[in-house]
């Protein structure tokens, strides 16, 4: 289906400037088409308007028009186009309605109409294809597999446009691989595809055309052999130095550990010991117990067997947790307030605030700020009591290549100073490799293989193969 | 995580079922007004949805409801002065944790169906569906800012009620608005409100706990109707 967005426009009622201005684009059948550009220059917007969401849904002054085929949104109800086009959101967690994977899978496929027969066998085949036991709980499902069942679920419903945003951003290697698969097939079948990602590394050599989005107009339109090399996103976070190494005793220090938690064993037998100044990366596919293993390195989490020896570092006390959603951390009215809540001095706050690049928006509520703003602010928060222990669970999911240059110069320059241990959980090479130290591999809750940056390039370079194990 | 929390009993009774006791022993609670009869309906809605097997859901929600009525009753007591004031909110916060209990187990996807089968308007089944997902999020998202109130190592009291509210209260608003959000784009990006009749991968059924729980809750209603007429 070819669809097209002629001279578009959109300014919501909360601001004054225009989200999109004067886009004009043509999307063809067959084609990928990555919409890319910093956070905040309005690809979720475009995205929003071209499945209709804006304007039947979302209130919103608008300009132009959109045509799915020869069909106008404006004109056709959401019905009409939510037959046409399926939608990847972000934050698959908030989408999924369903208790079981199969009911997931099939709940668009019932809303079609599709004969019984037929939806059982797309459940079985998203299921096979995405790793998703049919009759498994979504509740116990990692933030991955959610984001496998939420592309599970669209693509089962096998709809002519098929429109992505941040598909990425929870996915292991394996399902990044499943993603890559899938835009290949959809290209064959003649789909339309639109994805917005800020994970270049891994979409570009997938897309055929990108499309460069600013302050909510087009920059650059090009062929993705062209992009390459011309994207200021491209460029990645400046390099970080060698990780320094262990200074005096343990932290904590895990041994044989086992967690077990909504009746699964999601930690077997795990040793990790993380001294002061220490960093360790956390690797893995969906599932893989990265998650548990920093709680219960943090003490959020206790252990079923094994021991774990804490030396100072309990919750509250000398150890910063940054979550995968940072708006749970952020309680107080400014930007300036909740850093100050944890910071021992106004002068810490203060060289806190510049260092992450917050000092501008210091009296901006916390809430009002972008993704990887509020990032950077729970990091930054997280940061001011001087912990020594720092977790950080996905600390690039939707950052734009700016935010986690930041973020990664930032921290590196705290962490070093002030001697504090780093854990991260992260799917993105990017992050992994700049932060340096030990990295450890998981898999099914056991530590598969340990070792450094070396580890982290082959587990990555099998990712970007595709392997799947 | 979403759904984790309100635990649904091995087969509960049918979405409309269940829904259907919920809002008429919910209306008729309103309604009793002596202590007594008051006593009795809840004791005896009590029985039955344990008997019916909805005993984890209820527990659930009854640690909810217990320390809010508290609160809410000893504020009513103090500023009516009447005892019996604190009694009565305490009654209707269990009324209503009774009631809650019973579409806390409920699973969504088979109330969907069911809604779909009596041919309900998707306006109305829409507003049912998301109030029905939103009951076990509410205890996720309160569990996890709990969390996150604990790493940040903010101490919470009583003695300050104003940063108590910000604290959990602000997050936790932010968080719900987003969830619903989403969660209507999410419904009708898959085509929930597309013409023609929807079909179902499997249909709910009626079970024992519906032929035994419909007429002894029909029952109930009737007896608890029946001694306020007298």
């Amino acid at each position: 289906m070819r669809v097209v967005a002629e001279n578009l426009g959109v300014r919501y009622s909360s601001s004054g400037d225009w989200a999109l201005e004067e886009v004009n684009l043509c999307f063809e059948p067959g084609t990928v088409t990555l919409l890319s550009g910093p956070c905040g220059s309005g690809k979720t917007t475009l995205l929003h308007c071209l499945n209709g969401i804006i304007p039947h849904l979302v209130e919103a002054e608008t300009g132009g028009r959109v045509l799915l085929g020869q069909t106008g949104t404006e004109e056709a109800a959401v019905s009409g186009v939510s037959s046409l086009v399926g939608t990847v959101l972000q934050d698959p967690e908030a989408q999924i309605f369903n208790l079981r994977v199969e009911d997931e899978i099939a709940f668009g496929c019932e809303n079609l109409g599709l004969d019984p027969q037929v939806i059982q066998e797309r459940v079985q085949d998203q299921g096979r294809r995405f790793g998703l036991a049919p009759k498994a709980r979504t509740a116990i499902l990692s933030g991955g597999q959610k984001q496998r069942l939420v592309l599970a679920s669209v693509l089962a419903m096998d709809r002519p446009l098929l429109l992505l945003d941040e598909p990425l951003a929870h996915l292991d290697r394996r399902g990044a691989a499943l993603l890559a698969a899938l835009l290949r097939e959809s290209r064959t079948a003649g789909r339309t595809v639109v994805a917005a990602e800020h994970r270049l590394d891994l979409i570009l050599p997938l897309v055929d055309r990108v499309v460069w989005l600013e302050q909510g107009r087009v920059r650059a339109d090009l062929p993705a052999r062209e992009a390459a090399g011309r994207l200021p996103a491209r460029d990645l976070p400046a390099s970080v130095g060698p990780s320094p190494g262990p200074t005096g005793p343990p932290l904590v220090a895990l041994a044989r550990v086992d967690v077990v938690s909504g009746g699964r064993t999601r930690l077997r037998r795990v040793d990790l010991t993380v001294a002061p100044g220490e960093r360790v990366t956390l690797l893995g596919p969906n599932g893989a117990g990265k998650t548990t293993l920093l709680r219960t390195l943090a003490g959020l989490c206790r252990p079923d067997k094994g021991t774990a020896i804490r030396n100072g570092p309990a919750p509250g006390r000398g150890v910063g947790f940054v979550f995968q959603n940072p708006g749970y951390q952020l309680f107080m009215d400014s930007v300036r307030a909740e850093v100050e809540i944890g910071s021992p001095s106004a002068e810490r706050t203060r060289e806190l605030l510049d260092l992450f690049g917050l000092w501008e928006l210091r009296e901006r509520h916390p809430h009002s700020l972008s993704e990887g703003q509020k990032r950077l602010l729970s990091v930054a928060a997280a940061v001011a009591p001087e912990p020594a222990l720092l977790c950080l669970d996905e600390p690039t999911v939707g950052q734009d290549s700016r935010s986690l240059g930041r973020l990664l110069q930032a921290l590196d320059q705290t962490l070093d100073r002030e001697c504090i241990a780093l854990v991260a959980a992260t799917h993105d090479p990017r992050c992994a490799l700049a932060l340096g130290g030990r990295c450890l591999w998981l898999e099914q809750g056991r530590v598969r293989e340990r070792g450094g940056a070396d580890l982290a390039r082959r587990y990555f370079c099998r990712e970007l193969d595709g392997d799947g194990d | 995580m979403l759904g984790s929390l309100v635990p649904a009993p091995r087969s509960a009774l049918h979405p409309l079922a269940a829904l259907g006791l919920a809002v008429v022993f919910l209306s008729l609670g309103l309604a009793v007004r002596p202590a007594e009869v008051m006593s009795l309906y809840l004791a005896g809605m009590s029985v039955l949805i344990l008997v019916l097997g909805y005993r984890r859901p209820w527990l659930g929600v009854l640690k909810f409801v217990f320390p809010a009525g508290a609160v809410v009753g000893l504020i009513t007591w103090l500023v009516t002065g009447d005892r019996i004031s604190l009694v009565l909110v305490l009654e209707r916060f269990y009324l209503f944790g009774v009631t809650t209990s019973l579409v806390a187990a409920m699973d969504p996807g088979d109330l969907s169906r069911a809604l779909n089968r009596v041919r309900c308007p998707r306006r109305v089944s829409l507003g049912f569906l998301i109030t029905v997902r939103f009951i076990p999020v509410l205890k996720a998202e309160m569990d996890r800012i709990r969390e996150a109130v604990r790493v940040r190592g903010l101490r919470l009291s009583w003695k300050r009620p104003g940063q108590a509210h910000r604290v959990l209260l602000l997050p936790l608003v932010v968080r719900l608005i987003h969830i619903s959000d989403t969660l209507a784009l999410s419904l009708e990006t898959r085509a929930f409100s597309a013409p023609g009749r929807p079909t179902a991968l499997h249909r709910p059924g009626f079970t024992w706990r519906d032929w035994v729980g419909l007429p002894a809750g029909l029952g109930l209603v009737a007896a608890t109707v029946w001694r306020l007429l007298r």
